[in-house]
């Protein structure tokens, strides 16, 4: 059999929804797509933790201050469960870690932004865990089994989250005057790079991970999903959304928005958002300065006790 | 370091289940991070762990037992129970605000229910 | 409004502060441990520690009026109300430093609790029965992560020692005298003195530490009235700082000499390294008296 031959029956496997295992034989474009794709999942899961961990310390009771701790080691786990995952594909942990602190790949854009107050733990907790659970359900549908299985446990834990991001909102928008300008300041700046964060409306012809089905749906789609779920409930909190533009055309049965700047995207993901530098500079002093663990870890088991 | 896989029981009668895998230089740190990648959230009662490309009964079991695998004090905040009330509250606070003016009324899909429930 | 100070309650205080702020600490490692799997087991830990402190806390306030909760007491107080030892306040500084500090602190806090098991206050021993259940997993993390340290490579040995010399002073101080602390052996709620405790702890982390010829670095605390740093300029000063006592090793056993002077995070001074906690931990609290989050 020709190698044409086997992708044209590995493609013929997935159009018929077969789910692809990580021992199986597939071609060099699916291994590379999904490696790249999960890696960058893998990538964003420790990146989020960082922007959220800053508020672990300043939590404002000790209910929450144990929930978010939980919820940034969720994440974490998140990471670990994704980048083994990835390792199975054919690249080593510690490569992802010493290319993602390098600069060398990449991770999803709202991690790149600074956090200004508890008003901000609400909006990611909710609106951007929100944003983040409707693209990961369209992943339960996604070719191979392992990242497919991974997606079920962290769909689940992301539920929770959305729960404890609800009830911190809802405590905010129901709270003191202050209080609820701390969450409407939160969403009007972090707006935009949700909006950013579903990707540019693309064409399905030239989407390699939809054809291989490792993503199941289109951006605008999951963008669309987003602003059904989120914006009547935020309007019903009396939190408008800064973009003048987002209406609900009943007509076209879809969401009018205004199209962000696009360029500020790509600039954000490939390195240059407000606090990229900051971010890796932290995660790669600590990799750097810490290698003696890893040396430690390498070396053959210590003598048992005496 | 190597790649162990864990195992699991969910409940006691069940068989052994390979439910991840961690990195670790050797079974004692294995089982020792395995307790709380994967049992955290009181997902078994029983735990071991096995080198990967091990013979299949070479699993080291952990010494932990059941009652212990996810805390033993209160863990609430880190499970749903604590968040049930959560789509309810919204809709007080919604009727809440709505009765304060403060709602915005612009025109919505017409398959969500008016307050919202929970997705 | 002062809390007050009954000994009971500042028996409460210290422990229930102690596993506070070191809770605190070890949570600000969530996110960027060096090892993945490890960031989720020393999480647990962090969370573990500041429940009991909740539980602590709790029983704290049966004894007090109603204008007391949880929150208010563990993020309403001023610096000089927290018991906590200075050692738990310390910033993290690196792996080998906060690996040291869970180790010998965990192992102090074990001793304590052991003891305490046999108050004659009913409802901490419940407590502490449930606590032990789960500081037992923070023992196992302790030492198997101490041996594949102390016998590995020599960065990592390196790394734990300086950790262990950085942190064994301040850890003494874990039993510091409490006030009140005759009141609460009269009346059996402390059953052991914190100067037995602290022998009975000296005597079992010297032994761990010659299992791996680590020993040395008690030899380089031997030095009788090493100063815990206390009182940065914004503390009230009440009094000389603390000075723990010395260690010698005595017919094959680690001992104390000489007591503890002065006063330390037990009778509220804290070190230089309070206030920045302290800000972070209480001050969006403070901030919105009365409101809920």
């Amino acid at each position: 059999m020709t190698y044409e031959d086997k992708v044209a029956r590995f493609r013929a496997r997935i159009d018929t929804g077969e789910k692809i295992e990580a021992g199986d034989w597939m071609p060099d474009e699916y291994r590379q797509a999904a490696l790249k794709f999960i890696e960058m999942h893998a990538n964003s899961e420790v990146m989020g933790a960082l922007p959220e961990r800053e508020w672990i310390p300043r939590a404002p009771t000790l209910r929450r201050k144990l929930s978010l701790t939980a919820k940034v080691q969720d994440e974490v786990g998140h990471g670990q469960i994704l980048y083994r995952v990835a390792e199975d594909l054919g690249k080593s942990r510690e490569q992802m870690f010493d290319d993602l602190v390098n600069g060398r790949t990449k991770f999803h854009n709202v991690f790149h932004y600074p956090t200004k107050s508890w008003g901000d733990v609400a909006v990611i907790g909710w609106l951007i865990d929100g944003a983040a659970l409707v693209t990961q359900k369209a992943l339960l549908d996604a070719s191979y089994a392992p990242y497919v299985r991974a997606m079920r446990r962290i769909c689940a834990e992301e539920s929770l989250h959305l729960r404890h991001g609800e009830d911190i909102t809802l405590e905010l928008v129901s709270g003191t005057d202050a209080q609820r300008e701390m969450f409407q300041d939160a969403v009007n700046r972090w707006w935009q790079p949700i909006m950013h964060f579903f990707g540019p409306p693309s064409r399905p012809a030239g989407d390699v991970l939809l054809q291989w089905g490792i993503k199941t749906r289109t951006n605008e789609d999951l963008r669309q999903e987003f602003f059904s779920t989120y914006v009547p409930k935020l309007w019903d909190l009396g939190i408008s959304v800064p973009d003048p533009a987002l209406a609900y055309d009943a007509a076209a049965g879809e969401w009018i928005w205004s199209e962000p700047d696009w360029d500020e995207f790509w600039n954000v993901v490939r390195g240059n958002g407000p606090m990229t530098a900051t971010r890796l500079g932290l995660r790669k002093g600590m990799w750097d300065t810490h290698a003696w663990i890893r040396e430690a870890f390498a070396r053959m088991p210590p003598k048992a006790a005496a | 370091m190597e790649v162990w896989e864990v195992l699991g029981k969910r409940a006691p009668g069940d068989e052994w289940a390979v439910v991840g895998a961690v990195k670790a230089p050797d079974a004692s740190m294995a089982l020792l991070l395995a307790r709380e990648t994967h049992f955290r959230h009181k997902e078994g009662v029983a735990y071991a762990v096995r080198r990967r490309g091990d013979a299949e009964d070479a699993m080291v079991t952990g010494a932990w037992p059941p009652e212990t695998l996810g805390g033993v004090t209160d863990r609430s905040y880190r499970r749903q129970e604590a968040y049930a009330g959560v789509g309810a509250k919204l809709k007080r606070v919604a009727a809440d605000l709505a009765a304060r003016g403060l709602r915005i009324d612009r025109p919505r899909p017409p398959d969500l229910r008016e307050g919202g429930g929970a997705p | 409004m002062r809390i007050g100070d009954s000994p009971r309650l500042l028996l409460l205080l210290a422990m229930a502060d102690d596993e506070l702020i070191l809770g605190h600490r070890h949570s600000e490692w969530t996110g960027w441990v060096p090892h993945l799997e490890e960031d989720l087991a020393f999480s647990s830990i962090a969370q573990d520690e500041m429940a009991h402190a909740r539980l602590l806390y709790g029983l704290a306030l049966d004894s007090l009026g109603d204008e007391w909760d949880e929150d208010r007491l563990a993020l309403g107080r001023p610096p000089s109300e927290y018991r906590n030892a200075v050692l738990c306040e310390r910033p993290n500084r690196d792996w080998g430093y906060s690996l040291a500090r869970q180790f010998l602190y965990d192992t102090a806090d074990d001793v304590r609790t052991q003891a305490l098991l046999g108050s004659s206050w009913k409802e901490l021993t419940e407590i502490l029965t449930l606590v032990r259940m789960e500081e037992a997993y923070h023992l196992d993390h302790a030492r198997t992560w101490f041996r594949r340290l102390a016998e590995g490579p020599v960065a990592a040995r390196e790394h734990l020692a300086a950790g262990l010399e950085s942190t064994l002073g301040e850890a003494l101080a874990i039993f510091e005298p409490l006030p009140g602390e005759v009141a609460l052996l009269a009346a059996g709620d402390l059953p052991v003195a914190n100067s037995e405790l602290l022998a009975a702890w000296l005597a079992g982390v010297g032994e761990e530490l010659e299992a791996v010829s680590l020993d040395y670095v008690l030899e380089r605390h031997s030095k009788v009235g090493d100063m815990v740093p206390t009182a940065s300029g914004e503390m009230e000063d009440e009094g000389p700082t603390l000075s723990v006592p010395g260690v010698e090793r005595v017919r094959g056993r680690w001992v104390h000499r000489g007591g503890f002077a002065g006063a330390g995070g037990r009778a509220g001074k804290h070190s230089e390294d309070f206030a920045a906690l302290w800000g972070d931990l209480t001050g969006l609290y403070r901030a919105h008296p009365g409101v809920t989050w």
